[in-house]
């Protein structure tokens, strides 16, 4: 399965990109904007996009997806505790996977993907 | 009020009992010099009368000091008409009398507002009744009840004449007088209304510059908060990542073991501050959510032991401050993880009940296991770093705590704190 991670933190990039290897994905790329990260959607085309609702820029993680949904309709985790009705509403139009509280821990990003239907 | 100036006729209460007051001081004058004058020519009935009519205008001046210048007034109109009518019955028409009448209209406008229409419009219907009684009377009468010798009869003439004129004019620069004052007091009313006006003005200008600048500010201040918090909460993130990442490397399984739980603490803490972000006062947090979100990631954490641990919760609506908040969520934390790791392991299944309820003004959280149990007395705390965790933390929220296991029956443990901070509306029961 092959994952996207954008990530306004460089190094939890990183982190993250390992754990996910380290537990047998692939992750296509790493970003850290959502221009890039639409960007590499069309590039990559991922299975599955790991969001940070804060990124670098002006969209923001749910901005980003409501973008990406447009032409893939990909399914997402948003790494927020804030999964209030606000951001849930904005969000309504994607492919919500799941909201994760940062640290993210490696099992349950685990129980996230199994839901993933790759095909 | 009309506001061109000149033509204003306002007449505060103020004034017009200025106005009775000085007009009755007037008549009471002129009535003692007409004493003189009608006792000089042996009219000792006019006299009498006129003595009469100088003490009730004396006592309208009392009455209108009583703050009855509406009675006052009244009497005023009344007393003047009947005055003219006794006095033109007794000395006739001819006397000239009637030339009072003529001052009566700038007498009335001193006496009412001009609001008050009706009541002028009476006033002046009484004073053209008065002329009409006079002159009927006049016609009607064959001789006067007092004879009155010719050259008497032009001297009172002359004197009525005179005297009536000097009070019309008296009474017109009265009016005049009240009119420019009326003007002048609502010139100086306008110009201190527009003095406060451009005061106000300015005022409002200034709290709208601290205004804009205290949401500047505040905004600054929420920008900042959030920078910060995202911040933590990334390093955070940084340190369990790494931590994490060291678990896939690391091949003894309690080494494995204690660097899982280290990330899990971790994460108590970043779950804790994500709440307190995410609360609308940044002071207190609504621990169900959050209790919620603890048991799952322990739960998911130790996933990978395959035992079929049920965790019911009983959370009241409780919320904690961040002094109490912490210590607590560290307990449960080790609470639960100490459970897994010791409780339940000789079983594939097991039972965990979590109730976090108030009681008073107690807060109490029953912890209970159905696992293997454990002899209280017999634990060494200088090998469970676990316990030593729950000791500190209960002793950082100042509470009481009671250990009751015994081996093969479960664990149970109870801890009441107080907290000031704390708020109850409900409570939901779960099962995780």
């Amino acid at each position: 399965m092959r994952v996207l991670i954008v990530e306004d933190d460089f190094m939890l990039c990183l982190i993250n990109k390992k754990s996910i290897e380290l537990i047998g994905y692939t992750v296509v790329a790493t970003v850290t904007n959502g221009i890039d990260a639409i960007e590499a959607v069309k590039k990559y085309k991922p299975n599955v996009v790991l969001m940070d609702l804060r990124l670098e820029g002006g969209l923001d993680g749910i901005d980003t997806m409501n973008e990406i949904v447009k032409f893939a309709n990909i399914p997402v985790i948003y790494l927020t505790a804030n999964s209030d009705e606000v951001n849930k509403e904005r969000a309504a139009k994607t492919n919500i996977l799941g909201f994760c509280v940062k640290p993210v821990h490696f099992e349950e990003l685990r129980v996230l993907f199994a839901k993933v239907k790759v095909k | 009020m009309k506001s061109k100036k000149g033509a204003v006729h306002f007449q505060s209460e103020g004034a017009i009992i200025k106005t009775i007051n000085r007009f009755c001081y007037a008549i009471a004058i002129s009535a003692i010099l007409d004493i003189f004058l009608y006792a000089f020519m042996g009219l000792y009935a006019i006299c009498g009368v006129l003595v009469v009519v100088g003490a009730l205008f004396l006592w309208f001046i009392y009455l209108n000091k009583k703050s009855h210048y509406k009675v006052s007034r009244a009497a005023i109109i009344i007393t003047t008409n009947m005055g003219v009518i006794v006095f033109s019955a007794f000395l006739g028409f001819k006397s000239g009398i009637f030339f009072f009448l003529f001052a009566t209209p700038h007498l009335t406008y001193l006496l009412y507002n001009f609001k008050e229409k009706f009541s002028i419009f009476l006033c002046l219907l009484s004073y053209l009744i008065t002329f009409i009684a006079i002159y009927l009377i006049d016609n009607y009468q064959l001789d006067t009840p007092i004879a009155i010798s010719q050259s008497n009869a032009n001297i009172i003439y002359i004197a009525n004449f005179s005297v009536s004129l000097v009070l019309s004019f008296i009474l017109i620069a009265f009016f005049a007088s009240n009119n420019n004052t009326v003007s002048e007091m609502l010139t100086d009313a306008n110009t201190s209304l527009q003095d406060k006006q451009v005061n106000l003005e300015k005022e409002i200008d200034e709290k709208s510059k601290i205004n804009t600048e205290l949401t500047r500010t505040l905004r600054e201040k929420e920008i900042l908060l959030s920078e910060i918090h995202h911040r933590v909460k990334n390093n955070l993130a940084v340190i369990s990542g790494l931590i994490e990442l060291q678990t896939f490397y690391v091949k003894d399984e309690k080494a494995s073991a204690i660097l899982k739980e280290s990330r899990n603490r971790i994460k108590s803490i970043a779950v804790l501050h994500e709440k307190f972000y995410e609360s609308k006062n940044l002071e207190k947090i609504e621990i169900r959510s959050y209790v919620d979100e603890l048991i799952y990631f322990i739960k998911l954490s130790f996933s990978s032991l395959q035992k079929e641990i049920t965790i019911t919760t009983q959370i009241e609506d409780i919320e904690l401050s961040m002094a109490n908040a912490l210590p607590f969520s560290l307990l449960l934390n080790e609470l639960i993880t100490n459970s897994y790791k010791h409780a339940f392991k000789d079983k594939n299944s097991g039972s965990i009940t979590i109730s976090f309820t108030k009681h008073q003004d107690k807060l109490v959280l029953n912890f209970k296991d159905d696992g293997c149990g454990f002899d209280v007395s017999k634990v060494n705390k200088d090998n469970s770093l676990g316990m030593n965790l729950i000791e500190a933390f209960s002793l950082q929220l100042k509470a009481e705590t009671t250990w009751e296991s015994e081996p093969n029956k479960g664990t149970e443990f109870t801890l009441q704190f107080k907290q000031n901070l704390t708020k109850v509306k409900g409570h939901v029961d779960k099962k995780n």
